[in-house]
């Protein structure tokens, strides 16, 4: 049969922890292992950053991406050349000196840019 | 961020929430204040020192990766008892199955109504229970967990966990003693 008053007695026992005299050394071990496994994580988004970067690079010099895209890029350089002459105030930008290849490491430094921002966000959240 | 003096002053769900931000000081406050109490509710359940320690360290390493899941609804050492109990379960699943088929395996000679004088402690009263007994005992009345919860975690049919509690609180009432009036003296002294 059920027994309230016991019962109710069993759950203070319960609740009345023992003092551990290495109650502190525990928290600081606790706190070690957690500051610890930050760390990790930090170099583990840092270390895929680069190896990432390492490899999108090798991809993009590999596919000869270059060389492809200063086309494009001709083709875009003539296209903004076109919308300067016809808008003459942006007349300036045509005077520019930028070349395809200063357009696109401009391009991958963005993205470089973007990705040091995820993984910033990712190590904040 | 909070400072130490700062952090110490401040309600567990306060500190749980700047835990959250990532300030590991104020987790850390909250191991200090509730860290001894999930140790000991893993050694009632019947852990000895290494593991229950081993079992509260990863409980309070998992609390904190989901601690912004606690939303202060309960209390948190609640919350951190009920992390560590389903990880005890976990770890001991092997031989608890076995535990929660037999038959209690405690005496009844050896609760005898004398030892209720000797004013047994609580801890050394659980360890003259069968683990099952022990287990769901501790799961209901240490951790918090309803008997269909306890039931639930075990993998065991309710029937089977109430009349573990019942044969478990039958031996602790036998070996604690029953009377109120103790109860008071127990609890303030």
């Amino acid at each position: 049969m059920a027994d309230p008053e016991f019962e109710t007695r069993l759950g203070r026992l319960y609740a009345e922890a023992p003092a551990f005299p290495d109650a502190d050394g525990f928290a600081r071990r606790i706190e070690g292992r957690i500051a610890r496994a930050w760390t990790v994580r930090r170099l583990l988004i840092g270390a895929a950053g680069i190896g990432g970067g390492v490899v999108a690079a090798g991809q993009m010099l590999g596919g000869h991406l270059f060389q492809a895209a200063t086309g494009i890029s001709t083709a875009a350089a003539d296209a903004v050349q076109r919308s300067g002459r016809a808008v003459g105030q942006l007349g300036v930008l045509t005077e520019l000196p930028i070349g395809s290849e200063v357009m696109w490491v401009g391009l991958g430094l963005a993205v470089l840019a973007v990705v040091l921002m995820a993984a910033r966000s990712l190590e904040e959240f | 961020m909070a400072d130490v003096a700062d952090i110490a002053g401040r309600h567990d769900v306060e500190l749980a929430a700047l835990a959250a931000t990532g300030q590991r000081a104020a987790f850390g406050e909250l191991v200090r204040r509730h860290g001894s109490a999930v140790r000991a509710l893993v050694r009632r359940m019947g852990a000895d020192a290494a593991l229950a320690d081993d079992i509260a360290q990863d409980a309070c390493l998992a609390a904190f990766e989901r601690i912004a899941e606690f939303r202060g609804e309960g209390t948190f050492q609640a919350w951190l008892k009920r992390i560590a109990s389903r990880l005890y379960l976990k770890r001991v699943k092997r031989t608890l199955a076995q535990a929660l088929a037999q038959e209690s395996a405690g005496s009844d000679t050896d609760a005898s109504p004398g030892l209720a004088d000797a004013r047994l402690d609580l801890d050394e009263a659980l360890r003259s229970l069968a683990p099952a007994e022990r287990i769901c005992v501790s799961l209901c009345y240490g951790a918090g967990f309803s008997h269909g919860e306890a039931a639930e975690l075990l993998n065991t049919p309710l029937g089977t966990v109430k009349s573990h509690v019942k044969r478990g609180l039958d031996r602790l009432k036998q070996r604690l003693g029953g009377g109120a009036d103790e109860t008071g003296r127990r609890v303030n002294g």
